[in-house]
């Protein structure tokens, strides 16, 4: 008459061949390595992409308050020759505005290309 | 903490998570095999986060065993075709699959809650309160799922 087996006994039996410890290990390793390059080559992409936007700020800023003192001050220096603006008597600063949303709307273009040019040159790198 | 710490701390625990994840894939090696490597590279990538007092063997287990959820959540990539089981080496692990049916066939009838409580309990030796951890579970749910495990297991090892 064949023995119950108890839950003890099935789990005790379960002794499966795992293989050669040290081949185990060894082809770990490889693995680990190839994981650690990756991760450094991430972390440096990080790091060159935080530099990169950095810049970008910086030079943001700094574009954009020499634009907006000389929008403010000379705004007609900006204008293409025989382009004026007429400023309406109702809202004498038009002038103004209308070159300081132009102003803004070219730093998003800049801004907006500097990004596409870092990120092509991401994707031909990998 | 260095490759060479990680590594031997691995190497300690690597055979106890293989068989846990051997059993939990009902004898798929190749399957377990796969999360255990997979488990072993995000353990090493995220061993930054590793909080040294905690134990290394509980936290690594509950890397391996949200891996194995992913995977499952993923669908297991099973490779079904013909010519990829010709290819398939022989031996004595391909026998392993055999020899233990009895347990594979008996932890299948587990929901996975139950089956991970089960096989972390009496494969790899842990405690209820590492069970938790592991699965992310209260310890009561973790006592509820051994009970319930545990009186599945007697039904059918008694027919």
């Amino acid at each position: 008459m064949k023995e119950k087996t108890t839950i003890e006994d099935l789990f005790a039996q379960y002794q499966p061949d795992m293989g050669d410890r040290n081949e185990y290990i060894t082809q770990i390793a490889k693995k680990l390595e190839a994981a650690e390059y990756a991760k450094r080559y991430r972390e440096a992409q990080t790091r060159r992409y935080r530099r990169m936007m950095v810049a970008v700020f910086i030079s943001g800023i700094v574009t954009g308050a020499i634009g907006i003192v000389l929008i403010l001050l000379k705004p007609l220096w900006l204008l293409p020759p025989g382009i004026t603006i007429e400023a309406p008597t109702s809202f004498p600063m038009l002038p103004k505005v209308l070159l300081l949303l132009a102003f803004c709307f070219v730093s998003l273009c800049i801004t907006g290309l500097v990004r596409k040019i870092s990120d092509s040159r991401e994707v031909r790198v990998r | 903490m260095t490759r060479q710490q990680f590594i031997a701390l691995v190497s300690e625990e690597q055979e106890s998570l293989r068989r846990f994840l051997l059993a939990l894939c009902e004898g798929d090696r190749m399957e377990a095999e796969d999360i255990a490597q997979e488990a072993m590279v995000k353990a090493y990538i995220a061993m930054e986060r590793f909080v040294e007092r905690a134990k290394f063997a509980t936290w690594f287990f509950k890397i391996a065993y949200n891996t194995f959820l992913d995977h499952q959540r993923a669908g297991w990539n099973r490779r079904t075709d013909l010519d990829a089981a010709e290819e398939m080496p022989g031996g004595p692990r391909a026998d392993d699959a055999f020899q233990y049916q009895e347990l594979y066939e008996a932890i299948s009838t587990l929901p996975l809650k139950e089956k991970s409580a089960i096989l972390l309990f009496y494969v790899s030796g842990y405690s209820v309160k590492e069970i938790a951890k592991i699965t992310g579970s209260s310890q009561l749910a973790v006592k509820q799922q051994l009970s319930r495990g545990r009186s599945k297991l007697r039904q059918i090892l008694e027919r």
